[in-house]
């Protein structure tokens, strides 16, 4: 790889991962938030694979695709939990999911 | 020409993420997260990781963006009412502040950290043999994934069913309604006809 393109996609990496914490903190609705995090999970796939890539060595892929696999997992069980919250309040911002708190 | 299509690929990657955050309709906001993953999948082709760009759009933009796009339209989501102004106004002060200080604190740590040396040690490699590094095969990978990582590797499975038998536990009540009296209230049952 170039490393050009090293130095790009760090840059990239870096602004995604901080778009990500930035819009988590922004949204107000669950699925939002959610959508937040893919983002930066994506960021640091972007990092992961640019690292392998630089070096010609399988461990960057690797990671990427355990990261994948966790998403995967953690979109199943976390859409589930939305589905439950939303029947019982009739909506999903995280504003309204303060039992513990009251 | 490459540069060109690279320049393209970092300005919808970032486009794209700017909207997922700013789009108010999360059926939009989920539309542009998959251009998000579209194009880092075209990043990682320029990079030569074909594996990657393949698992990117199989998994992520195919399977796991699907299951976003369903669970939002099955929820049904209306716009509440915004939160009171100046609790709103801290939040996204807070919210503007943190990206700023994280874009600074990353781009500090990436400079002094392991990645420039990783840089270094490509831009020898390079020099060395005088051509960049061609990158992970997908046969590299594979057998790094069946023999160092072997355990990690029987995890994710274990992951895997965990995940689909907590979803299934999860979210099976809720929708056939059979022990939730409070479902009697709820959009599932109401949007019925005649019911």
């Amino acid at each position: 790889m170039e490393p050009m393109l090293f130095n790009g996609n760090m840059l990239l990496a870096i602004l995604l991962f901080s778009i990500g914490a930035f819009g988590f903190l922004w949204k107000q609705d669950a699925i939002g938030m959610f959508l937040c995090i893919e983002l930066m999970l994506n960021a640091s796939n972007l990092a992961f694979v640019s690292f392998a890539q630089a070096l010609g060595r399988p461990e960057g892929v690797a990671a990427f695709i355990f990261i994948l696999t966790v998403a995967a997992a953690e979109a199943g069980v976390g859409l589930a939990l939305f589905i439950k919250v939303f029947s019982e309040k009739d909506t999903i911002e995280t504003d309204t999911m303060s039992m513990l708190h009251d | 020409m490459i540069n060109l299509i690279y320049y393209l690929f970092f300005a919808l990657t970032l486009g794209s993420a700017l909207m997922v955050v700013f789009l108010r309709h999360a059926v939009y906001s989920a539309l542009s997260l998959v251009v998000t993953m579209v194009s880092i999948a075209g990043i990682f082709i320029l990079i030569n990781a074909q594996l990657a760009a393949f698992f990117q759009i199989l998994v992520y933009a195919g399977a796991i963006m699907v299951l976003f796009l369903f669970v939002i339209m099955l929820l049904n989501l209306r716009h509440s009412p915004p939160m009171p102004g100046v609790t709103r106004s801290i939040r996204r002060a807070g919210a503007v502040l943190l990206g700023v200080l994280l874009i600074q604190l990353l781009i500090l740590g990436v400079r002094s950290g392991a990645t420039s040396m990783i840089a270094e040690q490509a831009k020898a490699a390079t020099t060395a043999s005088g051509k960049a590094p061609e990158g992970a095969t997908i046969t590299e990978v594979a057998l790094i994934l069946l023999t160092d990582y072997l355990y990690a590797f029987e995890m994710t499975s274990v992951l895997l069913l965990v995940a689909v038998i907590g979803a299934m536990v999860l979210a099976r009540r809720s929708i056939s309604g059979e022990r939730n009296p409070n479902l009697e209230d709820s959009q599932f049952i109401r949007k019925l006809p005649g019911a």
